[in-house]
């Protein structure tokens, strides 16, 4: 068939189409739902008890703030780049991962100070079983994961790995916050192993379930 | 450059907004359109007219399918090469999957593929055993190609083939007869 044939078709079979939300709204939307779910979640499973006392420590919320930070980033990014023009702000591709250095270089300084022998203890946490922690970040990241991977399905992706990589660090990054209200264990330790690791290696992930879910 | 200019006078944000609410005369005049600036586009990239072709229309559903994530506050340009680099990369990474950029020179085996075959002759010989090998709908392809003298086009309407299956098909044949003829030159 030759062009100009081809494009009849095309217009032949057009009919009106609904836009797409503002990758703002999107965004905004998502988030919304994950707060109510997350919040809903810790207070099923029940808050730690030293929450109050935990809010007066500075480096309990910065960790707070920026994660949740990356995460309302990183969810932002999903959506811009789930569009074939990644909404025209390809300048903001990285940040997340900026934010989220941010946060493991405030956890690597908090644990240098707090321990007498720094690298001995990583390596005494990847001898712990803590990885209960990552499985229930990758649990509760389940149900806000699906809906955002399903916004995204529903636009065009032509960056499909780095939607998908953002997609997964939102979700994990909400994730990694509610655990911080639930489990009341703050060696920097086992959260740089059992945390923030995990959900590095889990944003790879991400690209390669990006790359299968988002193609069109 | 001329053309640029035109391009660059016409309402795409405009138009692609009365498309999306479902006007279809527009629609295609707006494809008619985004169809001449990637024709300039692909043919500084693509060597075949045929590929150029079928890339334009893929681009062009694309286009079609992806039109709804388009929003007309933007510029409608980036929106648009953007899913025409995408699917540009996309037909390359399938041309060339194996990673064969290199096409054989068939020439130094094609004079030969015609000789009779009582004719005595090392390199007749050889063409034969080579072809003789490979499948018989590769082997139908090369003959079709470079005994009949047809087009690449031409061979798949023949076959019921498209004219990018044709060229698969023709160049993992030209790789078995070069892997065979090389190794009984050697």
């Amino acid at each position: 068939m030759n062009t100009d044939d081809f494009i009849s078709e095309l217009a032949k079979e057009s009919k009106a189409v609904k836009p797409l939300l503002p990758a703002v709204a999107r965004t905004a939307l998502w988030i919304g739902f994950s707060l109510a779910y997350f919040i809903g979640l810790i207070l099923v499973l029940g808050v730690r008890a030293d929450v109050m006392v935990k809010f007066h420590e500075g480096i309990f919320v910065a960790e707070i703030l920026l994660a949740g930070s990356v995460g309302i980033l990183a969810a932002y990014v999903a959506c811009c780049a789930c569009l074939p023009d990644m909404n025209q702000q390809d300048e903001l591709r990285f940040t997340p991962f900026v934010l989220f250095s941010i946060l493991v270089v405030l956890l690597a300084v908090a644990h240098v100070n707090a321990e007498t022998d720094p690298m001995g203890s990583l390596f005494l946490q990847c001898l712990t079983k803590g990885y209960d922690c990552t499985w229930h970040i990758l649990l509760f990241s389940l149900i806000p994961g699906v809906i955002l991977f399903f916004m995204m399905w529903r636009a065009a992706a032509v960056h499909a790995y780095w939607a998908g990589s953002m997609a997964v660090l939102a979700v994990t990054s909400f994730g990694y916050v509610a655990m911080r209200f639930l489990e009341a264990n703050d060696v920097v330790a086992h959260i740089l192993i059992w945390h923030y690791f995990p959900m590095l290696f889990m944003a790879l992930l991400g690209m390669l379930i990006g790359k299968r879910i988002l193609r069109w | 450059m001329a053309k640029t200019k035109e391009s660059s006078l016409f309402p795409f944000e405009d138009i692609m907004r009365q498309a999306q609410a479902g006007d279809q005369s527009a629609y295609a005049s707006l494809l008619k359109e985004v169809s001449l600036i990637l024709k300039g586009y692909l043919t500084k990239r693509v060597n075949s007219r045929d590929d150029v072709e079928d890339i334009i229309q893929e681009i062009l559903l694309s286009i079609h399918n992806a039109r709804h994530t388009y929003d007309t506050s933007r510029p409608f340009l980036p929106w648009m090469f953007a899913i025409a680099q995408f699917r540009l990369v996309d037909f390359l990474r399938r041309h060339y999957r194996q990673g064969e950029r290199e096409m054989v020179d068939f020439e130094s085996i094609e004079d030969h593929l015609a000789d009779d075959v009582t004719e005595e002759g090392d390199a007749t010989e050889l063409a034969n055993k080579a072809l003789a090998l490979l499948p018989p709908r590769q082997r139908h392809i090369l003959h079709l190609l470079h005994v009949e003298g047809y087009t690449a086009k031409e061979t798949g309407e023949k076959l019921g083939m498209s004219t990018s299956a044709v060229k698969v098909a023709a160049h993992r044949a030209y790789k078995l007869v070069r892997e065979k003829f090389k190794g009984d030159v050697l």
